[in-house]
């Protein structure tokens, strides 16, 4: 499956993502809101992970949290309904409510396992009959 | 009466009623966040009588609120003091507190008459207008017009010697609070770049212990290398903890959501299992069913990491040729699933077995055996087993010298009741 990753840290955080992509997941790395607005990709993708701290940083209707308008864009304007996970260091807490109305379909907070982060998608993918192909099992007890 | 700003603000709180205990007049605040709402610190029973009279009519009470929120909003705009009159003919006070330029809050205070004010004619005539409004028996009139005359008398110099005392007073309050703040932002702000560096560390840790198993090259190297790897993992975990511990990283809000259980008890397994290995303590997970349980994933975690930290925490170390064991038993008992705890190690006393959910406490047997820690553990975890509809209580039994079994019993409602307390927690 492919899963669009938007996020500017994608660099230094890319091995978030080695199980999925070990599962046979292709990750498309997006770094700023334009190149999200720009990208055919997200049409055709099974899942969207997404900071909402992104560059260009402050944005007139969410301040700090431009991801925010970015999900509102890409829902409203550009009839993008794939599912979204939002994977960011910020607490949940503070941006749900602005998230509410856009159909977020999980949380994860940064920092987080890699098995934390694929248990989440192969849920999400799971719930909208998408599963992985052949998926690694279950990380086992340390 | 707002309660969004008053966990912290409790010095505030004590010296505003005892300056509204001295001069005897009410005193209210208004803040951004406690917008429609006007805090007071005078009972009731002490505000003048006349005030008390027209609160009496649900008309005047509404009258006199909207009148406050009104005068508030102004100077909170302006940040220019006021002395105006209300729509009773009561003098009322309202001065902006100013830090860095910001008005941070509006005080006021009033009930009061202003002794050679420029409006006590006006004041007067919104007096009458007020009886003619309100009253509905002679008696009413006849209250408001002696209530009226009684108000207490202020002059100029009194006025300005109890605003400057005021202003005094909240300007270095808030100031203390802007500071605070500041340092709060830049704890944040560490906290925040903390967890950004950790994540390419935290991934890389467990990519690179997962490498390691699934190996099929056999080599010395490799197999010195993978404790190695957990080690680090375990490591950069408890890091990860620690870091959102400091952060205060619990959300206020619970979301529930149906999750396994299964995998909370992994992840405290995982992240206490360097201790449980160091102490030659086995845990031993037996969880039945596993299914799946409406619950709030960060938040019983958080209560789950506790106990099995505890579980650890106070057992007897094994030896070389034996170990200790911690056990985690999981089953369906009707619509709940029940969680046990056991170990083997430092007691409670039975008197003691109620008191150890309290925050801070620390058992009597704990405190000879020493155990660091700050006595919060069970307390936090039995609020957020509360907060979904849970329970928790506690054994301990003696054994052999100076061992004890406890156990630790979780009971969670598979799903959450929809009822009022379910909306609560989802707010």
């Amino acid at each position: 499956m492919k899963i669009a990753w938007i996020d500017d840290d994608i660099e230094v955080i890319r091995s978030v993502v080695k199980p999925l992509e070990q599962d046979g997941h292709q990750i498309i790395p997006i770094r700023t809101v334009q190149q999200a607005l720009d990208s055919e990709d997200l049409h055709t993708c099974a899942l969207i992970l997404m900071d909402v701290i992104l560059p260009p940083g402050c944005d007139k209707d969410f301040g700090y949290y431009s991801g925010t308008s970015l999900l509102r864009m890409l829902r409203e304007e550009h009839k993008i309904m794939t599912p979204v996970i939002v994977f960011s260091v910020t607490d949940r807490s503070k941006v749900e409510e602005r998230l509410a109305s856009w159909n977020v379909a999980d949380y994860v907070r940064k920092p987080a396992l890699p098995s934390e982060l694929k248990e989440v998608v192969d849920a999400v993918l799971a719930a909208q009959g998408n599963s992985g192909d052949g998926g690694s099992p279950t990380p086992e007890l340390l | 009466m707002s309660t969004s700003w008053i966990p912290g603000h409790k010095a505030q709180l004590a010296i505003l009623k005892a300056f509204a205990q001295f001069i005897k007049r009410a005193i209210g605040l208004f803040e951004p966040t406690n917008d429609d709402e006007i805090w007071e610190t005078l009972p009731f029973e002490e505000f003048e009588s006349y005030c008390r009279k027209i609160y009496e009519f649900s008309e005047g009470k509404r009258l006199c609120q909207k009148d406050h929120i009104e005068r508030a909003r102004r100077v909170m705009e302006s940040g220019v003091e006021e002395l105006t009159l209300c729509h009773a003919g009561v003098f009322n006070q309202a001065l902006p507190i100013i830090v860095d330029g910001d008005v941070k809050a509006v005080l006021m205070y009033g009930q009061l008459w202003a002794v050679g004010n420029d409006c006590c004619a006006e004041a007067r005539e919104r007096h009458e207008r007020t009886i003619a409004r309100l009253r509905q028996t002679e008696n009413d009139e006849l209250e408001l017009r002696v209530y009226y005359d009684e108000i207490k008398r202020f002059s100029a110099n009194d006025l300005d010697t109890l605003n400057q005392q005021l202003s005094l007073l909240q300007h270095s309050y808030y100031e203390m609070l802007s500071e605070e703040q500041a340092r709060i932002k830049q704890a944040d702000g560490i906290i925040h770049e903390l967890q950004i560096r950790l994540q390419p560390i935290l991934a890389e840790a467990e990519n690179l212990y997962y490498d390691l198993r699934r190996t099929s090259i056999e080599c010395p190297a490799v197999e010195s290398l993978s404790p190695v790897a957990k080690e680090l993992l375990n490591s950069v975990l408890m890091l990860r903890t620690l870091v959102r511990n400091f952060g205060n990283f619990m959300p206020e809000d619970y979301q529930f959501k149906t999750c396994s259980v299964g995998g909370l008890i992994e992840r405290a397994i995982t992240v206490y299992g360097s201790e449980a290995k160091r102490k030659r303590v086995a845990i031993s997970p037996q969880l039945e069913g596993l299914p799946k349980v409406e619950l709030s994933r960060d938040h019983l975690q958080e209560a789950i990491n506790n106990l099995v930290h505890n579980a650890i925490k106070y057992s007897f170390s094994g030896a070389s040729d034996h170990y200790r064991y911690v056990e985690i038993d999981g089953e369906v008992v009707k619509s709940d699933y029940k969680l046990t705890f056991s170990n083997y190690g430092v007691g409670i006393l039975p008197e003691e077995l109620d008191r150890i959910f309290e925050p801070g406490y620390k058992g009597e047997l704990t405190r000879k055996e020493y155990r660091s820690g700050a006595g919060m553990g069970l307390a936090i975890a039995k609020e957020i087993i509360e907060r979904h509809q849970g329970t928790i209580e506690a054994r301990s039994v003696k054994t052999d010298g100076d061992a004890y079994v406890n156990t630790f019993i979780v009971r969670l409602p598979l799903e959450q009741a929809k009822g009022e307390k379910y909306e609560d927690c989802m707010d």
